[in-house]
């Protein structure tokens, strides 16, 4: 091995500046690649951010007009009728004082009763039939697993056989924590609890102990569905208004997955002109140095020798490469930031460093590898000399 | 003395035309063998096929006692690295590199010479080439016959049983041809056999045996 990097030492020392102008042009190819992948990364990420993960395109919202006020039995009834729909929130939020019971703090949260096919959306699972979720900013006030109580007022016919009303502690188990984020149907800090225990505190709160709902928000997994369950309900609840994301910007998630198609299929062209483009590259470089390998064989060299020791040499130019081309990324895409304001860096500068590397150094090798293999097999099975030696 | 190479029926053709045709011919340790013959008769195609360069179309050639046919890639490669040495018209050397580059990258490949050693080596040869000022020199900035001398040189580091010399005098003057017979002397006083390709008749008097190349047959003068 000691052999085969002092040789390539001595050839590295002789050929680098003939290969400058190969990998200045693989670097500025390496750039563009950068620059077309980063807008392609942030254009997809944006809408993968807003539209394809986001969890409110999810939800849909019904606001009966006062006539159709029902039960909450009733409106569940009639709309689990509709199988696409996955679950119904009704809307009975309003804010509580949470109290830790083994310390000082509280928090105003607002508590919603959610099904548990639901708590997907927050990012939270549970196997337990009574769940109560905080959100994470409370970490710091309330531990997981903790104690905490909060008053609720509720009906009752007090001993005179009138209607009364009182104040009820009610205690809960802090069973974890979710993420909050951007839902403009509901409103911020919510403290979900499970729909049992939602249900029957809000039945105490009406002094007929129905349940009688203005709004509800229902879930649907498959959100291309959407649209059908809106005309669904839109049969049942005629007068009904119907709110959801994809109602808005429908043609968008078309739109998103044409432009993630679209991004891979041009990475993977931009990866194949890249692989031809270095093969052209390797070939022209290889082209002036037939002599070399012929010489080499006829000093009665190993052809793995000869193998190693331009894989070597082409290694060396491929991290020469890597650099030039990660530096000139760095600086271009700082400057992109500084001027333009676009961010093309921060997330993802370890996928151009990871892409840089592949191309510039591994499928340099592989692509040298498969070249020089080629040249010393031919010129050994045909005997070649003259013409390598020309 | 040893036969080093022994040549039996060898007969090589391009398309129709036949360039050499059953030849055949004994080259013993120490010996210089000159091939004459007028251009394009097949003189090189004779060294290239003797020194594994091409390969004929029949005959067999038995290096050191045994026939080159029955050694496998890698055991060619090693007679080649071990026991083979070149001097062609256009001298192949790395013409980028500078002489002492040219020599090292042949040593360290030919040997396991340690980098005292191979300077060592380096520095002699040069000096009996007459090329150690030339040491840091790029081959292609020398003239043709320091060229030449530089492959001599090559050629005088490591003991070789067998050298073959083509055209060596061809992009060379007068001068340079002399120190040239003056060096292969040398290398037959290392007990190294050369077969000389030429029509210089600057070898005549250096040669053992001359041959003459005609119409694909080999005949001795």
């Amino acid at each position: 091995m000691s052999k085969v990097i002092s040789v390539s030492k001595i050839f590295i020392k002789s050929n680098v500046k003939k290969f400058t102008s190969s990998i200045l042009s693989l670097a500025s190819f390496l750039l563009i690649v950068n620059l077309l992948l980063g807008i392609i990364l942030s254009t997809t990420g944006i809408f993968s951010d807003s539209l394809t993960d986001n969890n409110t395109m999810h939800f849909m919202e019904v606001i009966f007009d006062s006539a159709n006020e029902g039960s909450i039995d009733e409106i569940k009834e009639n709309l689990y009728k509709i199988n696409k729909i996955e679950s119904i929130v009704w809307d009975f939020c309003h804010p509580i004082m949470l109290n830790a019971v083994d310390s000082d703090a509280n928090a105003i949260l607002n508590i919603i009763g959610i099904p548990k096919e639901a708590l997907k959306y927050f990012n939270i699972t549970t196997d337990k039939s009574e769940y109560f979720f905080i959100p994470s900013r409370q970490k710091g006030s309330f531990s997981k697993g903790s104690e905490a109580v909060f008053e609720e007022g509720e009906y009752f016919i007090n001993e005179e056989g009138n209607l009364d009303s009182k104040l009820v502690n009610h205690q809960v188990i802090i069973d974890d924590y979710y993420k909050e984020f951007d839902f403009d149907m509901l409103p911020p800090d919510l403290a979900l609890i499970d729909e049992a225990r939602m249900l029957a505190i809000t039945e105490r709160m009406y002094p007929d102990g129905k349940v009688h709902v203005h709004r509800i928000l229902v879930t649907c997994d498959d959100i291309s569905s959407m649209k059908d369950i809106e005309t669904q309900i839109s049969q049942i609840y005629p007068d009904a208004t119907i709110r959801y994301s994809l109602k808005y910007s429908k043609e968008l998630p078309t739109f998103s997955v044409m432009l993630i198609t679209g991004s891979s299929i041009i990475i993977v062209i931009l990866l194949i002109i890249c692989i031809i483009n270095i093969r052209n590259n390797v070939n022209q470089i290889l082209d002036t140095r037939n002599r070399d390998i012929g010489l080499l064989t006829l000093f009665g060299t190993g052809d793995k020798y000869i193998k190693s020791i331009f894989i070597h040499e082409f290694s060396f130019y491929g991290f020469i490469t890597f650099i030039i081309a990660t530096l000139s990324n760095l600086i271009l895409f700082v400057l992109f930031k500084m001027v333009l304001r676009l961010d093309l860096l921060t997330d993802y500068f370890l996928i151009y460093l990871i892409l840089n590397l592949t191309i510039s150094v591994l499928v340099f090798c592989l692509v040298s590898f498969l070249q020089i293999s080629r040249r010393v097999k031919k010129l050994n099975k045909a005997k070649l000399f003259k013409e390598f030696l020309k | 003395m040893v036969n080093i190479l022994k040549v039996r029926g060898l007969t090589k053709s391009y398309e129709d035309h036949t360039v050499l045709e059953n030849v055949e011919f004994e080259l013993k340790q120490n010996e210089i063998m000159l091939i004459k013959g007028r251009s394009g008769t097949g003189k090189s195609t004779l060294l290239n096929i003797c020194s594994m360069l091409e390969n004929p179309d029949a005959g067999e050639i038995i290096f050191d006692g045994k026939n080159l046919d029955s050694y496998d890639h890698k055991e060619k490669q090693d007679i080649l690295r071990n026991h083979l040495g070149y001097i062609f018209q256009d001298y192949n050397l790395f013409e980028d590199l500078t002489v002492y580059d040219n020599l090292y990258i042949y040593l360290t490949l030919s040997s396991d010479l340690n980098k005292s050693k191979i300077n060592e080596l380096i520095r002699n040869s040069l000096d009996e080439v007459g090329l150690l000022s030339k040491i840091k020199s790029k081959a292609k900035l020398l003239s043709g016959g320091e060229r030449q001398r530089v492959a001599l040189a090559r050629t005088l580091l490591l003991p070789r049983k067998l050298v073959f010399a083509d055209e060596p005098t061809a992009n060379i003057d007068e001068e340079n041809s002399a120190k040239l017979i003056n060096i292969f002397n040398k290398l037959k006083d290392k007990n190294t056999a050369i077969i000389i390709v030429s029509h210089d008749d600057i070898f005549d008097s250096l040669a053992d045996k001359i041959y003459l190349l005609e119409g694909g047959k080999l005949c001795q003068k």
